[in-house]
């Protein structure tokens, strides 16, 4: 038997967690995400030649993921029924008290999102990764597709089958819920 | 001074209302009257001020986000990627 690692196996070993994790901002099952991983590398594989090598190997898979993706979420919203639109176990009232200014209920504390110090934090990106499964599906994915995948509003809406208002809607109440999970689990846990 | 004794007198939004428009503002282009409103709040609102600032830098971080290995695929996964693979291969 030959134990060698083929090239294939390398690849993954690779690139197989990064194109994991970054497959888990917009699908929060790990079987869906662990697949749609698997059909990039098949993709890629059979499609060596569309590899220009003007960008890095690990943005050209992430790249073939990032379609992936949204033609899974595509399919799936096609098929749910209109009265399931919009998740509301979010309550934006919740976040603000009842009297004069309707204040949001907790000061927002005294720190920054220093990209710099962030971006390359693995740790950070664990917890982020936290807050975010918090959060129901459809915001997520409204909110990933948004902003890290930073996909225009229109095209939002038609991958995930909502009107605009739904999707200002969803992006509110993810802005925040997000902020106050991290402030919480990152920004002011001591333990950092 | 006058300005700021001006704006107490004006009818100013609630928080509720002026975080939604400021999130409403990184989506769509707000209307006029929208802009005002959102305006005169964070003038009077600290609280508003810095949830605002603080979304946006979240916004700045995540479109520089790049995927490192934060979560990981079991050796299960992996094997079962590579044995697809090698069927194809």
């Amino acid at each position: 038997m030959n134990n060698a690692q083929s090239p294939a196996d390398q690849w993954v070993d690779l690139y197989g967690d990064a194109l994991f994790s970054y497959a888990l901002k917009f699908i929060p099952q790990t079987d869906v995400a662990q697949n749609l991983v698997q059909e990039t590398f098949l993709a890629a594989l059979q499609n060596r030649a569309g590899f220009k090598g003007n960008s890095s190997e690990k943005t050209w898979l992430i790249g073939i993921l990032k379609n992936k993706i949204t033609d899974h979420l595509r399919l799936k919203y096609r098929e749910t029924p209109a009265s399931q639109l919009v998740e509301d176990n979010i309550h934006v009232e919740d976040f603000f008290d009842n009297a004069d200014f309707g204040h949001l209920k907790k000061k927002p504390g005294n720190w920054e999102f220093n990209p710099s110090a962030l971006v390359e934090n693995k740790e950070f990106w664990g917890h982020y990764n936290d807050c975010l499964e918090k959060l129901p599906e459809k915001t997520a994915q409204a909110f990933s597709l948004r902003e890290i995948d930073a996909m225009d509003s229109k095209e939002v809406c038609k991958v995930l089958s909502i009107t605009s208002t739904n999707l200002w809607v969803l992006l509110h109440r993810a802005r925040l819920q997000l902020r106050q999970c991290l402030e919480t689990n990152w920004f002011e846990d001591d333990t950092q | 001074m006058i300005l700021n004794r001006l704006i107490e007198q004006l009818p100013i939004i609630p928080c509720q209302e002026a975080t939604r428009l400021a999130s409403e503002a990184m989506d769509r282009k707000l209307s006029l009257k929208e802009r005002w409103n959102l305006w005169l709040h964070l003038k009077a609102c600290d609280f508003c001020t810095q949830f605002v600032k603080q979304v946006h830098g979240l916004s700045q971080l995540l479109h520089q986000y790049q995927p490192q290995d934060e979560k990981q695929l079991s050796p299960a996964a992996k094997d079962k990627i590579k044995s697809a693979i090698k069927k194809i291969l």
